[in-house]
């Protein structure tokens, strides 16, 4: 999905069928297109790229340990207690990256990504919550290390680390900077350009050099063009690709 | 890739400048995360006829201190190149970032004209150079303040640091924002802070 997006300039994700369409399509392919491809690396790439993402305590967590084995789940289906104390209900989040070690305990890596909606903060914290307690009980007695992905900031979570995806796209220019061409490295490459073509493109360092300088201009999300005011009756489509990338229900 | 030098140094420029808004954007995203408020004033530009090569971003911040009334002003001061001039300095024939923060009592605030320095380290602005002075080991200027005290929130100064390195986002928590924070948090270390951030070293301001 990266490549089709960034080279073939596709922006069409879904059937427009408008019946079907929800917002937050948009946020489950934004979560696919980031983080399927460490589903392909070694366990060591995804690691890395996790690590890169979140800092100091995804390092602590690890502890420098050599991961053997990981797995990458989207969705998965859980069961947590209701918002409102009832009976256990389902309970998803968006990405849990489940890592096995050489020693020590197991690693599971909860990811709750966020793209329009801005999800009110106490509301947030319950939902990780409840999606904690439910990979609690599908992984039990695994470690857990949460994180959170979204447009607008939120003030600490407890137990889960929270980024805004222009920190996210800050956090990846190191790794798509580095010299030798590696999977994790060619990941935050394809990724930041996805990021800096949605317009969340973070802060990544003053360059040093012409050669580091590069950002593409083109909006990746379009509006659809109004029809010219002195012909009612004819619309004229600009040359250029007009589709938004993200259907909205009108 | 291209040959000619002009289109090359103009794109260079692009990208720093595309950057600064990213950091400018960003910082302001931290102060919203610390729960200051911060407000960005569209009005406020450099007019320079010296130099196009500056650029400034003012944000208001309401709540960045203890028992704050009004609200403060904080300056990012992007001062890319400047005319040469007599004498030496730290800061000479580099690009730097300014600081400026004012807790906007009375007449005070900064403009860009009392934000920009020559490139001997002396303040462009006369009256500038008369009511700043250098302390915390010269690498901050503070407007007019009594000796001794040091409760820099309700103080006017301002800092530096090298643009160039500020190469990613630790480098900007470093260099920018814990040295902001310390000046206006009580119980903060600035002079240890500035060192950290290794800000630029002024001299004493002729009058």
């Amino acid at each position: 999905m990266l490549h089709a997006f960034n080279q073939k300039n596709a922006r069409r994700i879904f059937q427009a069928r408008a019946s079907e369409h929800k917002p937050e399509k948009s946020e489950d392919a934004a979560t696919s297109m980031v983080f399927t491809p460490l589903a392909f690396m070694r366990a060591e790439d995804a690691l890395e790229c996790l690590i890169a993402v979140l800092g100091a305590p995804g390092r602590e967590a690890v502890a420098g340990r050599h991961p053997i084995e990981h797995e990458v789940i989207f969705w998965p289906q859980g069961q947590a207690p209701s918002w409102n104390g009832d009976g256990p209900t389902r309970c998803e989040p968006d990405l849990v990256i489940h890592f096995t070690f050489e020693d020590g305990s197991n690693l599971l890596f909860v990811g709750e990504m966020k793209w329009n909606w801005a999800m009110e903060a106490s509301a947030l914290a319950q939902e990780v919550k409840r999606e904690r307690i439910a990979m609690q009980a599908l992984y039990p007695n695994v470690p857990q290390m949460g994180f959170v992905i979204a447009k607008c900031a939120y003030n600490r979570i407890a137990g889960v680390t929270t980024l805004t995806w222009k920190d996210f796209d800050s956090r990846l220019a190191p790794l798509s900077r580095r010299a030798v061409r590696s999977p994790s490295g060619i990941w935050a490459t394809l990724v930041r350009r996805f990021l800096a073509a949605a317009d969340e493109w973070g802060f990544s360092g003053i360059p040093m050099a012409a050669a580091q300088a590069s950002w593409d201009a083109r909006p990746a999300f379009f509006r659809t063009a109004s029809p010219s005011p002195g012909w009612p009756a004819l619309s004229i489509e600009p040359a250029w690709n007009i589709r938004p990338a993200f259907w909205t229900v009108e | 890739m291209t040959s000619c030098a002009i289109f090359s140094a103009a794109s260079y420029i692009e990208a720093v400048c595309k950057e600064i808004d990213h950091l400018a954007d960003q910082t302001k995203g931290v102060f919203a995360e610390l729960g200051w408020d911060p407000v960005y004033d569209h009005d406020f530009v450099v007019e320079d006829t010296q130099s196009d090569l500056r650029y400034a971003r003012r944000y208001l911040l309401s709540r960045a201190y203890r028992n704050q009334r009004k609200p403060a002003e904080l300056v990012l001061h992007f001062d890319l190149f400047r005319p040469p001039s007599e004498g030496v300095w730290d800061g000479a024939k580099t690009a730097l970032l300014i600081v400026g923060y004012s807790p906007l009592i009375g007449d005070g605030g900064w403009d860009a004209e009392t934000l920009a320095p020559q490139d001997n380290g002396q303040m462009t602005d006369s009256n500038a150079r008369e009511w700043l002075s250098p302390t915390l080991s010269d690498r901050l200027m503070v407007w007019n303040r009594p000796t001794g005290a040091a409760d820099y929130a309700r103080a006017e100064w301002l800092f530096a640091v090298k643009l160039s390195e500020i190469t990613d986002i630790d480098a900007l928590n470093r260099m920018v924002i814990l040295p902001i924070r310390s000046l206006l948090n009580t119980g903060g270390e600035p002079e240890t802070a500035l060192e950290t951030a290794n800000a630029i070293q002024w001299p004493e301001q002729a009058a």
